[in-house]
Protein backbone atom coordinates (compact mmCIF):
# COMPACT_ATOMS: atom_id res chain seq x y z
CA UNK A 1 0.00 0.00 0.00
CA UNK A 2 1.42 3.15 -0.85
CA UNK A 3 -0.13 6.27 1.26
CA UNK A 4 2.87 8.33 -0.21
CA UNK A 5 3.14 8.76 -3.62
CA UNK A 6 4.18 11.74 -6.61
CA UNK A 7 3.75 10.34 -10.27
CA UNK A 8 5.95 13.63 -11.30
CA UNK A 9 4.70 13.79 -14.88
CA UNK A 10 0.95 14.19 -13.28
CA UNK A 11 1.70 15.75 -10.00
CA UNK A 12 3.84 18.42 -11.69
CA UNK A 13 4.15 18.40 -15.19
CA UNK A 14 5.44 15.89 -17.97
CA UNK A 15 7.76 18.64 -18.96
CA UNK A 16 10.51 19.85 -17.01
CA UNK A 17 12.54 22.73 -16.48
CA UNK A 18 15.59 23.90 -14.89
CA UNK A 19 17.42 24.65 -11.76
CA UNK A 20 15.58 27.61 -10.33
CA UNK A 21 12.08 29.33 -10.96
CA UNK A 22 14.09 32.50 -12.23
CA UNK A 23 14.74 30.34 -15.16
CA UNK A 24 11.75 29.46 -16.23
CA UNK A 25 8.71 27.11 -15.73
CA UNK A 26 8.33 23.89 -13.97
CA UNK A 27 12.00 24.16 -12.49
CA UNK A 28 13.57 22.05 -9.71
CA UNK A 29 13.05 24.56 -7.30
CA UNK A 30 9.30 24.71 -7.91
CA UNK A 31 9.04 21.05 -7.66
CA UNK A 32 10.65 20.82 -4.46
CA UNK A 33 8.59 23.76 -2.87
CA UNK A 34 5.61 23.10 -4.14
CA UNK A 35 5.23 19.23 -4.27
CA UNK A 36 8.15 17.16 -2.93
CA UNK A 37 9.17 18.96 0.17
CA UNK A 38 6.07 18.48 1.80
CA UNK A 39 4.98 15.32 0.28
CA UNK A 40 8.62 13.67 1.93
CA UNK A 41 8.30 15.54 5.49
CA UNK A 42 4.67 14.39 5.43
CA UNK A 43 5.95 10.63 4.96
CA UNK A 44 8.52 10.89 6.93
CA UNK A 45 5.81 11.80 10.11
CA UNK A 46 3.27 8.63 9.07
CA UNK A 47 6.60 6.76 9.25
CA UNK A 48 6.57 5.44 5.68
CA UNK A 49 8.32 5.57 2.63
CA UNK A 50 7.54 8.33 -0.49
CA UNK A 51 7.27 6.72 -4.08
CA UNK A 52 8.65 8.82 -6.87
CA UNK A 53 7.18 7.92 -10.19
CA UNK A 54 9.54 8.97 -12.85
CA UNK A 55 7.75 8.16 -16.35
CA UNK A 56 5.82 9.82 -18.00
CA UNK A 57 7.78 12.78 -18.09
CA UNK A 58 10.22 13.69 -21.75
CA UNK A 59 13.29 14.12 -19.61
CA UNK A 60 14.82 15.16 -16.59
CA UNK A 61 17.76 17.86 -16.82
CA UNK A 62 21.20 17.52 -13.97
CA UNK A 63 19.88 20.86 -12.66
CA UNK A 64 16.44 19.79 -12.37
CA UNK A 65 17.31 16.90 -10.63
CA UNK A 66 20.27 18.92 -8.28
CA UNK A 67 17.92 21.57 -7.11
CA UNK A 68 14.72 19.27 -6.08
CA UNK A 69 15.96 15.64 -4.85
CA UNK A 70 19.50 17.62 -4.35
CA UNK A 71 17.78 19.88 -2.43
CA UNK A 72 15.87 17.27 -0.02
CA UNK A 73 19.06 15.53 0.49
CA UNK A 74 20.68 18.49 1.86
CA UNK A 75 18.16 19.28 3.86
CA UNK A 76 17.61 16.00 5.84
CA UNK A 77 20.34 13.84 4.72
CA UNK A 78 20.53 10.14 5.11
CA UNK A 79 17.02 9.63 5.86
CA UNK A 80 15.80 10.79 2.20
CA UNK A 81 18.22 7.44 0.84
CA UNK A 82 16.24 5.38 3.14
CA UNK A 83 12.79 7.12 2.81
CA UNK A 84 12.38 7.16 -0.96
CA UNK A 85 11.66 4.38 -3.81
CA UNK A 86 11.96 5.31 -7.02
CA UNK A 87 9.66 3.36 -10.11
CA UNK A 88 10.46 3.95 -13.94
CA UNK A 89 10.54 1.58 -16.61
CA UNK A 90 12.25 4.33 -18.75
CA UNK A 91 14.61 6.28 -16.42
CA UNK A 92 16.89 3.62 -14.87
CA UNK A 93 19.80 6.10 -15.95
CA UNK A 94 18.00 9.09 -13.57
CA UNK A 95 17.78 6.67 -10.26
CA UNK A 96 21.25 5.80 -10.95
CA UNK A 97 22.45 9.73 -11.00
CA UNK A 98 20.62 10.24 -8.18
CA UNK A 99 21.50 7.89 -6.06
CA UNK A 100 25.38 7.60 -7.22
CA UNK A 101 26.13 11.18 -8.26
CA UNK A 102 23.65 13.79 -6.19
CA UNK A 103 23.05 12.00 -3.57
CA UNK A 104 26.92 10.82 -2.86
CA UNK A 105 27.46 14.26 -1.24
CA UNK A 106 26.29 17.15 -0.04
CA UNK B 1 29.04 55.92 -38.04
CA UNK B 2 31.55 52.89 -39.10
CA UNK B 3 30.74 50.71 -41.99
CA UNK B 4 31.44 46.83 -41.19
CA UNK B 5 31.99 44.55 -44.59
CA UNK B 6 30.74 41.05 -44.10
CA UNK B 7 33.20 38.89 -46.32
CA UNK B 8 32.08 36.70 -49.15
CA UNK B 9 32.55 33.27 -47.04
CA UNK B 10 30.36 34.40 -43.52
CA UNK B 11 30.78 30.85 -42.78
CA UNK B 12 31.51 29.32 -38.78
CA UNK B 13 33.98 26.87 -39.71
CA UNK B 14 37.00 25.61 -41.37
CA UNK B 15 39.57 28.19 -42.54
CA UNK B 16 36.73 30.92 -43.00
CA UNK B 17 35.74 30.89 -38.79
CA UNK B 18 38.18 33.63 -38.18
CA UNK B 19 37.38 36.30 -40.17
CA UNK B 20 33.48 35.81 -39.50
CA UNK B 21 34.10 36.36 -36.03
CA UNK B 22 35.97 38.85 -36.24
CA UNK B 23 33.68 41.02 -38.72
CA UNK B 24 30.56 39.70 -35.69
CA UNK B 25 33.05 41.39 -33.31
CA UNK B 26 33.26 44.53 -35.10
CA UNK B 27 29.34 45.08 -34.12
CA UNK B 28 29.94 45.49 -30.34
CA UNK B 29 33.08 47.39 -30.08
CA UNK B 30 33.31 49.75 -27.25
CA UNK B 31 32.45 53.80 -27.86
CA UNK B 32 31.13 53.19 -31.35
CA UNK B 33 27.00 52.95 -31.50
CA UNK B 34 26.10 53.57 -34.90
CA UNK B 35 27.36 50.80 -37.74
CA UNK B 36 26.50 50.53 -41.33
CA UNK B 37 26.44 46.85 -42.29
CA UNK B 38 27.25 46.18 -45.88
CA UNK B 39 26.43 42.49 -47.15
CA UNK B 40 26.90 43.01 -50.57
CA UNK B 41 29.82 40.82 -50.64
CA UNK B 42 28.36 37.82 -48.98
CA UNK B 43 27.82 34.81 -51.82
CA UNK B 44 27.86 31.74 -48.85
CA UNK B 45 26.90 31.53 -45.76
CA UNK B 46 24.42 29.01 -43.75
CA UNK B 47 21.36 29.42 -41.75
CA UNK B 48 23.10 28.55 -39.17
CA UNK B 49 25.66 31.46 -39.14
CA UNK B 50 23.00 34.07 -40.61
CA UNK B 51 21.06 33.33 -36.75
CA UNK B 52 24.33 33.65 -35.17
CA UNK B 53 24.29 37.19 -37.52
CA UNK B 54 20.81 37.98 -35.83
CA UNK B 55 22.01 37.12 -32.23
CA UNK B 56 24.49 39.36 -32.94
CA UNK B 57 22.81 42.36 -34.05
CA UNK B 58 20.16 41.28 -30.91
CA UNK B 59 23.16 42.32 -28.54
CA UNK B 60 24.10 45.37 -30.63
CA UNK B 61 20.55 46.57 -30.40
CA UNK B 62 20.28 45.87 -26.61
CA UNK B 63 23.21 47.68 -25.88
CA UNK B 64 21.83 50.93 -27.69
CA UNK B 65 23.52 50.81 -30.83
CA UNK B 66 22.01 51.69 -34.34
CA UNK B 67 22.27 49.58 -37.32
CA UNK B 68 22.03 50.41 -41.33
CA UNK B 69 22.24 48.74 -44.04
CA UNK B 70 24.37 49.25 -46.76
CA UNK B 71 24.95 48.01 -50.34
CA UNK B 72 22.94 45.54 -52.19
CA UNK B 73 22.37 41.32 -51.57
CA UNK B 74 24.30 39.19 -53.71
CA UNK B 75 22.15 37.71 -56.49
CA UNK B 76 20.78 34.08 -56.01
CA UNK B 77 18.53 32.47 -54.58
CA UNK B 78 18.55 31.37 -50.95
CA UNK B 79 20.77 33.42 -49.42
CA UNK B 80 19.25 36.65 -50.80
CA UNK B 81 15.61 35.26 -49.70
CA UNK B 82 16.85 34.89 -46.33
CA UNK B 83 18.74 38.20 -45.86
CA UNK B 84 16.01 40.18 -47.47
CA UNK B 85 13.45 39.06 -45.14
CA UNK B 86 15.06 39.51 -42.28
CA UNK B 87 17.13 43.00 -43.37
CA UNK B 88 14.72 44.72 -45.07
CA UNK B 89 15.51 48.50 -44.95
CA UNK B 90 13.43 51.58 -45.01
CA UNK B 91 13.98 54.70 -46.56
CA UNK B 92 16.13 55.65 -44.16
CA UNK B 93 18.08 52.60 -44.53
CA UNK B 94 17.99 51.57 -40.85
CA UNK B 95 17.26 47.94 -40.75
CA UNK B 96 13.39 47.09 -40.59
CA UNK B 97 14.33 44.49 -37.59
CA UNK B 98 11.54 43.89 -34.92
CA UNK B 99 12.91 41.43 -32.82
CA UNK B 100 8.96 39.74 -33.02
CA UNK B 101 9.16 39.26 -36.94
CA UNK B 102 12.02 36.77 -36.75
CA UNK B 103 10.28 33.89 -37.18
CA UNK B 104 12.85 31.62 -38.64
CA UNK B 105 14.44 30.35 -35.12
CA UNK B 106 13.77 29.37 -32.08
CA UNK B 107 14.19 31.53 -29.16
CA UNK B 108 13.79 32.64 -26.05
CA UNK B 109 14.84 34.26 -22.60
CA UNK B 110 14.27 31.38 -20.68
CA UNK B 111 14.12 27.68 -20.68
CA UNK B 112 11.11 26.90 -22.06
CA UNK B 113 10.09 22.57 -21.29
CA UNK B 114 7.24 22.70 -23.58
CA UNK B 115 9.69 24.53 -26.38
CA UNK B 116 12.43 21.70 -25.86
CA UNK B 117 9.54 19.07 -26.01
CA UNK B 118 8.76 20.27 -29.08
CA UNK B 119 12.05 20.60 -30.81
CA UNK B 120 12.65 17.06 -29.67
CA UNK B 121 9.45 15.98 -31.16
CA UNK B 122 10.33 16.96 -34.66
CA UNK B 123 13.11 14.22 -35.17
CA UNK B 124 9.60 12.36 -36.31
CA UNK B 125 10.89 14.46 -39.88
CA UNK B 126 13.43 11.78 -40.26
CA UNK B 127 12.00 9.11 -39.47
CA UNK B 128 12.41 8.94 -35.72
CA UNK B 129 8.86 7.86 -34.34
CA UNK B 130 10.25 7.51 -30.45
CA UNK B 131 10.55 9.66 -27.94
CA UNK B 132 13.66 10.48 -28.06
CA UNK B 133 14.60 11.32 -24.21
CA UNK B 134 18.49 11.92 -24.07
CA UNK B 135 18.03 14.60 -26.92
CA UNK B 136 15.43 16.30 -24.40
CA UNK B 137 18.07 16.28 -21.48
CA UNK B 138 20.62 17.55 -23.84
CA UNK B 139 18.84 20.66 -24.70
CA UNK B 140 17.86 21.06 -21.11
CA UNK B 141 21.36 21.02 -20.26
CA UNK B 142 22.29 23.24 -23.16
CA UNK B 143 19.77 25.90 -22.66
CA UNK B 144 19.70 25.87 -19.14
CA UNK B 145 23.54 26.88 -19.13
CA UNK B 146 22.78 29.21 -22.08
CA UNK B 147 20.27 30.82 -19.46
CA UNK B 148 21.86 30.46 -16.44
CA UNK B 149 25.24 31.82 -17.17
CA UNK B 150 24.93 33.57 -20.30
CA UNK B 151 22.24 35.50 -20.89
CA UNK B 152 19.82 36.36 -17.86
CA UNK B 153 21.40 39.30 -17.28
CA UNK B 154 21.66 40.81 -20.49
CA UNK B 155 18.32 40.18 -21.36
CA UNK B 156 19.03 38.68 -24.65
CA UNK B 157 17.58 35.08 -26.29
CA UNK B 158 19.40 31.96 -27.11
CA UNK B 159 18.75 31.25 -30.45
CA UNK B 160 18.43 27.44 -32.28
CA UNK B 161 18.33 26.61 -35.85
CA UNK B 162 16.86 23.36 -37.21
CA UNK B 163 18.29 22.57 -41.15
CA UNK B 164 16.06 19.02 -42.24
CA UNK B 165 18.01 17.22 -44.67
CA UNK B 166 15.00 14.53 -45.71
CA UNK B 167 17.23 12.75 -48.16
CA UNK B 168 20.23 12.00 -45.65
CA UNK B 169 17.56 11.70 -42.69
CA UNK B 170 19.51 13.99 -40.96
CA UNK B 171 18.67 17.40 -38.89
CA UNK B 172 21.60 19.87 -38.10
CA UNK B 173 21.15 21.61 -35.19
CA UNK B 174 22.65 25.15 -34.72
CA UNK B 175 22.39 26.86 -30.92
CA UNK B 176 24.12 30.62 -29.60
CA UNK B 177 24.30 32.77 -27.04
CA UNK B 178 25.73 35.56 -26.92
CA UNK B 179 26.85 35.44 -23.07
CA UNK B 180 29.57 35.33 -21.87
CA UNK B 181 31.47 32.24 -22.92
CA UNK B 182 32.54 29.46 -21.31
CA UNK B 183 35.81 30.63 -20.34
CA UNK B 184 34.72 34.18 -19.70
CA UNK B 185 32.18 32.96 -17.05
CA UNK B 186 34.77 30.77 -15.22
CA UNK B 187 37.41 33.30 -15.28
CA UNK B 188 34.94 35.97 -13.90
CA UNK B 189 34.09 33.67 -11.12
CA UNK B 190 37.49 33.25 -10.10
CA UNK B 191 39.22 30.09 -11.98
CA UNK B 192 41.33 27.93 -9.56
CA UNK B 193 44.82 28.44 -9.03
CA UNK B 194 46.01 25.91 -10.92
CA UNK B 195 44.28 27.19 -14.01
CA UNK B 196 45.75 30.73 -13.79
CA UNK B 197 48.16 29.92 -16.96
CA UNK B 198 45.69 27.45 -18.95
CA UNK B 199 44.68 28.22 -22.34
CA UNK B 200 41.16 28.85 -23.15
CA UNK B 201 40.93 25.14 -24.32
CA UNK B 202 41.96 23.57 -21.36
CA UNK B 203 39.58 25.43 -19.43
CA UNK B 204 36.50 24.40 -21.38
CA UNK B 205 37.62 20.38 -22.23
CA UNK B 206 38.32 20.22 -18.00
CA UNK B 207 34.37 22.19 -17.82
CA UNK B 208 32.82 18.90 -20.13
CA UNK B 209 35.36 16.48 -18.62
CA UNK B 210 33.42 17.42 -14.95
CA UNK B 211 37.26 18.02 -13.60
CA UNK B 212 36.65 21.88 -13.31
CA UNK B 213 33.13 21.88 -12.14
CA UNK B 214 31.19 25.14 -11.94
CA UNK B 215 31.65 28.92 -12.64
CA UNK B 216 29.20 29.66 -9.64
CA UNK B 217 31.58 28.24 -7.27
CA UNK B 218 28.59 26.24 -5.57
CA UNK B 219 29.97 22.47 -5.06
CA UNK B 220 26.47 21.15 -5.54
CA UNK B 221 26.79 22.80 -9.41
CA UNK B 222 28.74 22.07 -12.61
CA UNK B 223 27.33 18.17 -13.86
CA UNK B 224 25.35 19.85 -17.04
CA UNK B 225 28.26 20.11 -19.42
CA UNK B 226 29.66 16.42 -17.87
CA UNK B 227 25.98 15.67 -18.60
CA UNK B 228 26.31 16.76 -22.12
CA UNK B 229 29.70 15.31 -22.63
CA UNK B 230 28.64 11.66 -21.70
CA UNK B 231 25.81 11.58 -24.24
CA UNK B 232 28.35 13.02 -27.12
CA UNK B 233 31.06 9.73 -25.92
CA UNK B 234 27.99 7.45 -26.09
CA UNK B 235 27.62 9.07 -30.04
CA UNK B 236 23.63 10.03 -29.67
CA UNK B 237 24.64 12.99 -30.98
CA UNK B 238 27.38 13.31 -33.73
CA UNK B 239 29.34 16.09 -35.54
CA UNK B 240 29.58 18.17 -32.87
CA UNK B 241 31.06 21.80 -33.04
CA UNK B 242 31.96 23.98 -30.19
CA UNK B 243 32.97 27.73 -30.14
CA UNK B 244 33.42 30.04 -27.28
CA UNK B 245 35.64 32.95 -26.45
CA UNK B 246 38.99 31.76 -28.31
CA UNK B 247 38.62 28.37 -29.02
CA UNK B 248 37.06 25.75 -31.32
CA UNK B 249 36.26 22.10 -30.67
CA UNK B 250 35.55 19.88 -32.89
CA UNK B 251 34.52 16.36 -31.53
CA UNK B 252 35.95 13.69 -34.01
CA UNK B 253 36.78 9.71 -34.03
CA UNK B 254 36.11 9.84 -29.60
CA UNK B 255 38.51 13.19 -29.03
CA UNK B 256 38.11 17.22 -29.59
CA UNK B 257 39.98 18.42 -32.23
CA UNK B 258 41.18 21.80 -30.98
CA UNK B 259 41.90 25.06 -33.09
CA UNK B 260 42.68 28.74 -31.58
CA UNK B 261 40.14 31.44 -32.41
CA UNK B 262 39.92 35.29 -32.29
CA UNK B 263 37.71 35.62 -29.50
CA UNK B 264 34.08 34.60 -29.79
CA UNK B 265 32.14 36.47 -26.66
CA UNK B 266 29.46 33.62 -26.39
CA UNK B 267 28.85 30.01 -27.11
CA UNK B 268 28.04 28.00 -29.85
CA UNK B 269 27.11 24.58 -30.89
CA UNK B 270 26.51 22.54 -33.95
CA UNK B 271 25.35 19.10 -34.17
CA UNK B 272 23.93 16.46 -36.31
CA UNK B 273 20.90 13.69 -35.65
CA UNK B 274 19.89 11.11 -37.31
CA UNK B 275 18.37 8.03 -36.91
CA UNK B 276 21.87 6.15 -36.47
CA UNK B 277 22.16 8.23 -32.78
CA UNK B 278 18.58 7.51 -32.17
CA UNK B 279 19.38 3.26 -32.66
CA UNK B 280 22.73 3.84 -30.60
CA UNK B 281 20.67 4.76 -27.37
CA UNK B 282 18.10 2.22 -28.18
CA UNK B 283 20.95 -0.34 -28.14
CA UNK B 284 22.30 0.39 -24.83
CA UNK B 285 19.19 1.01 -23.24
Amino acid sequence: MENFKIAIATDFNDALGGRSKSLGPYSGEAFYEEVLKNKFEEAIIAGEKLHIYLDGTKGYGSSFLDQSFGELFRKHGDKVKNNIEFHTRLFDWIVDYIKTDIWARK
Amino acid sequence: MKTIVFPENFLLENEYISEAIETLSMMISHNIDSYELDFSKVKNLRRGDLMVLVAQIEKSVKRGNQLKRVGNFQDGGKIKLMMSHLFSVKHDKTIHWQINDVNEFERAENLIPEVIAKIVKDLWKIGIREYFYPFNTFLTELIGNAVEHGIKDKEINWWLDREVNRTDKTIKFTFVDMGKGIVESHKKAGLPLKYLFSSDSKVVLDSFSGQLRSSTKLPNRGRGLPQLMEMIEKGWVSDLVIITNSVSLQYKDDNFAVTDIPNFRGTYYSWNINSNNFQKWKTLK
